[in-house]
């Protein structure tokens, strides 16, 4: 049972409070939103999960392991893949080479047998990038596999970075804003895609996101933050009514 | 003895936080290294060669030409192609910046060949006694030059209005732009100094060393040491690092072995590199690099 | 537009005919040129094959390094030392130059893993300027200013005369180097090196360890300029310190820069063209600095892809040249 329990969680950043006291659980198979106005500090939970920072305080597990005592680069081994804000693709690669690298930690393949091509490793990169196509065909853009990724249009680069943390077969999937700058279809194309995907593989999903109406369509259960804190937690449709959320936005506009 | 390595030491180290004084102007001003200062200097020292020795002219006179010919040189360079470079990625200024040194160094070979010179010294005659200590006179000066720059620099940068605006432009150009500083006159004239520096460094080092087109590259090296240990933007830092490097190398190299030095200045750059790469002095660089 | 199967055959067997014909042309060339310029082609392999090693480290994985060329001295020297003081052959100085340069390659790289960008080229540069004093000290085993000359290459116990054979047996190499390299650049250790290269993040999210891949790029650049360094040695017959300074290493990123970072073909031109300048403009010694300097600056300010990017861009403006990429 892969379970994300974060407890207690707290950082801060040059005197100022980020975090504070966080407690929250992902289970097995569910969707979790994570709502909250800007600087409410949810991509900064996110970074401490997969630890890209060090928390001041907490404890985090996942599947029974304490991910506090991973490295950045040993998460994604533990079954937790991420996409970034940013949408951190490697430009100098085309898609399908971009969607391999998701691959990395679990393509078996030796260097000097990369190097000089035994069977082997050739083996494997084979059937990895058998799999990378196959998903691109899954999603429907298998015709850009070999583009560079900069050329490529604002969505299909999204998908493309959704392709790569799932190729990995993560039980738990961590989405930071995935439709910032979407277009309202291409929204709906999104929610369609992770849901397919999702009823394929079956992970979990801890969603950061502002467009509350794809949180709703999307999640179970939202958790809302502001200013480091948790304010209001429960299904969708009790969190829209919420007179604590609402002001919350409201103060932020 | 010892008090004599001692002194040997702070000469050289002048000499190297001069060499190292031009690149920290320019770096703190701008945030890049110019790889071709080495290069600028052997340019001036070249052209010093032909007006000293070629046409007899005395030093002084060699000051004066050299001086405005140094800084509408560096000026040149700054406005021409470095002004391009300001918001490239640090691998593209690094080649840039080499790729003007390498068109200076083939310009100085094409003009004044590849045999080796050598200069008179400024000041000559029988050296100071003070003591057991003998103090040459040109080394003396090369003290008191790199000291009243120092000083002059600090009153610059401290006290002067213009000081101030460049401290402002280096903290935060984007601030001082808004409050009306022409943040691109800010990045010429750190050139413009840089390119004064480099003339007077050359004419103190070219008559303690030879000449050609690769005699500066120690002396280069020894300045990027005085750098990273003083620390990249600090002027006080640099002429620190400089002298903490004349000496400390100095009194390896009589004490121990000469054959170690350059190993010694290598593992000390990469130890202050690795531990502390904003050295003594400087401050930890805000920009990804 | 639908290609019919016919019009796929005819360019499938063009492109094999095209790559055929150049793979003749390489082979037959020696024989019809004179020995000075057999050896300038050996020479130019020598270099291309130092260049794809500086490739891996500054164009695939991003690492800057201005001291690439000591490597290729290190290499050249051990070679050197091994044959002239204890008579090893080829088959054991070629192994241990690239024993010893990965070595130093790794304590380099060690270091040199958290520095980035400026502090890099510093440390690098610092590292261009130590090696060849240190050879230039050492001088009871390398022969301080004087060097160390080697013996010709000896094939089962034959001395080549001729730089033709030379030229085979560097041919043979850079296209195993050439073929070494394209394998591990569409591997996982190829798309790892560009990845830390173009977003560390990215890369540490998806697993990679940037310190082992930022290690293992330097230790792979500094194995190939090893290998440069071995062939060298015997190729030129002599090895003295300043023969591998700071400057050699600038020619060498002159060279990725010019004929294209991350690009194995722009590594062999950018390697020939460091060899062939100097060559043809002997009379005028100042004239490749010149032109190194200038074209640096203009890649820069207008080509970022160097000459490959110009290059792709003719070959896709006329296809009729697209031979079998």
């Amino acid at each position: 049972m892969a379970q994300l329990d974060v407890k207690n969680l707290s950082i801060s950043f040059e005197g100022l409070t980020a975090v504070n006291n966080l407690t929250f659980s992902v289970e097995p198979e569910s969707i979790i939103g994570l709502i909250g106005p800007n600087g409410a500090g949810k991509t900064t939970v996110l970074n401490c999960i997969t630890r890209f920072y060090e928390p001041d305080q907490g404890e985090i597990e996942f599947a029974n392991v304490n991910v506090l005592a991973l490295r950045t680069n040993q998460i994604i081994g533990l079954g937790i893949a991420r996409t970034f804000q940013n949408m951190e693709l490697f430009s100098g690669l085309n898609a399908i080479d971009n969607i391999l690298v998701g691959k990395h930690m679990f393509l078996k393949a030796g260097f000097f047998g990369s190097a000089l091509k035994f069977s082997g490793a050739s083996k494997a990169e084979e059937e990895s990038k058998k799999e990378a196509y196959e998903m691109m065909a899954f999603l429907g853009i298998a015709q850009w596999a070999h583009h560079n990724v900069g050329d490529l249009p604002f969505g299909i680069r999204k998908m493309i970075e959704i392709a790569r943390a799932l190729i990995s077969k993560p039980k738990l999937l961590l989405l930071d804003e995935p439709t910032a700058g979407m277009m309202p279809h291409e929204k709906a194309v999104l929610h369609e895609q992770i849901k397919r995907l999702r009823g394929e593989m079956g992970f979990s999903i801890l969603l950061i996101e502002h467009d509350i109406s794809f949180v709703t369509k999307m999640c179970q259960q939202v958790l809302v933050m502001n200013f480091g804190e948790e304010i209001a937690l429960g299904p969708p449709h009790e969190i829209v009514n919420h007179p604590e959320v609402i002001s919350a936005y409201i103060g932020e506009e | 003895m010892l008090l004599q390595v001692i002194f040997s030491g702070i000469v050289v180290g002048c000499l190297y936080a001069l060499a190292g004084m031009g690149l920290v102007i320019i770096f703190k001003v701008s945030e890049i290294v110019n790889f071709s200062q080495g290069d600028m200097t052997t340019m001036v020292m070249f052209v010093a060669s032909t007006l000293l020795v070629g046409l007899g002219f005395h030093y002084a006179w060699v000051l004066l030409i050299l001086v405005p010919f140094a800084m509408s040189f560096a000026l040149i360079l700054e406005r021409g192609i470095v002004r391009h470079l300001y918001r490239k990625p640090a691998l593209d200024i690094i080649i840039a910046t080499l790729g003007i040194g390498l068109v200076i160094n083939g310009i100085c070979g094409w003009v004044w060949g590849y045999n080796i010179r050598s200069l008179p010294t400024i000041v000559s005659g029988s050296a100071i006694e003070f003591g057991n200590l003998y103090f040459a006179k040109n080394d003396l000066l090369i003290v008191a030059i790199a000291a009243f720059l120092m000083i002059g620099f600090f009153l610059f940068f401290e006290k002067s209005h213009f000081g101030m605006i460049m401290r402002a432009t280096c903290i935060n150009p984007e601030s001082a732009r808004l409050m009306g500083v022409n943040v691109g006159i800010v990045y010429s004239i750190s050139w413009g100094i840089a390119g004064l520096l480099s003339a007077i460094a050359g004419i103190l080092i070219s008559p303690i060393t030879y000449l050609d087109v690769h005699s500066i590259d120690s002396f280069m090296i020894k300045a990027f040491a005085a750098l990273v240990l003083g620390g990249f933007t600090s002027l006080f830092g640099v002429v620190v690092g400089g002298l903490v490097l004349g000496v400390s190398s100095n009194l390896l190299a009589a004490y121990i072995s000469t054959e170690l030095k350059s190993t010694y200045i290598f593992l000390l750059m990469l130890v202050i590199l690795v531990i502390r790469p904003s050295g003594l002095f400087g401050e930890i660089s805000r920009k990804r690099v | 537009m639908k290609e019919t199967l016919l019009q796929k055959t005819l360019e499938k067997k063009s492109s094999s005919l095209i790559w055929a014909l150049f793979f003749a042309f390489f082979i037959v060339l020696p024989n019809v040129v004179s020995d000075f310029w057999t050896y300038a082609l050996c020479l130019a392999g020598i270099y291309s094959i130092g260049t794809l090693g500086l490739n891996i480290l500054t164009g695939y994985t991003g690492q800057v390094s201005l001291g690439h060329a000591s490597f290729v001295g290190i290499g050249a020297y051990t070679t050197a030392i091994l044959s002239h003081k204890f008579g090893f052959s080829f088959w054991l100085t070629m192994p241990s130059a690239i024993l010893v340069t990965s070595l130093v390659g790794f304590m380099l790289g060690l270091p040199c893993l958290r520095l980035k960008g400026l502090y890099l080229a510093v440390a690098t540069l610092a590292f261009a300027w130590a090696i060849p004093e240190i050879i230039l000290k050492w001088s009871s085993l390398t022969g301080g200013y004087s060097g160390i000359s080697i013996e010709a290459l000896r094939i089962l116990g034959i001395p080549l005369e001729s730089h033709i054979w030379f030229y085979y047996i560097t041919l043979f190499i850079l296209c195993l180097v050439i073929w070494a390299t394209y394998n591990i650049v569409n591997s996982k250790f190829g798309r790892a090196f560009i990845a830390l290269r173009d977003s560390e993040e990215g890369a540490k999210a998806m697993g990679i360890n940037l310190s082992i891949y930022k290690t293992l790029a330097f230790v792979l650049s500094s194995a190939f300029a090893g290998i440069a360094g071995n062939l060298y040695a015997y190729l030129v017959g002599t090895v003295t310190p300043y023969d591998f300074g700071f400057w050699f290493s600038i020619y060498f990123l002159v060279a990725i820069i010019i004929g294209g970072m991350g690009s194995i073909p722009g590594s062999i031109l950018g390697g020939a063209f460091i060899t062939f300048l100097p060559l043809l403009s002997s009379a005028l010694r100042n004239l490749p600095n010149i032109i190194y300097g200038a074209m640096l600056i203009l890649v820069v300010l207008l080509l970022p892809g160097g000459l490959m990017s110009f290059v792709k861009l003719m070959i896709r403006k006329f296809p009729a040249t697209k031979a079998g990429s």
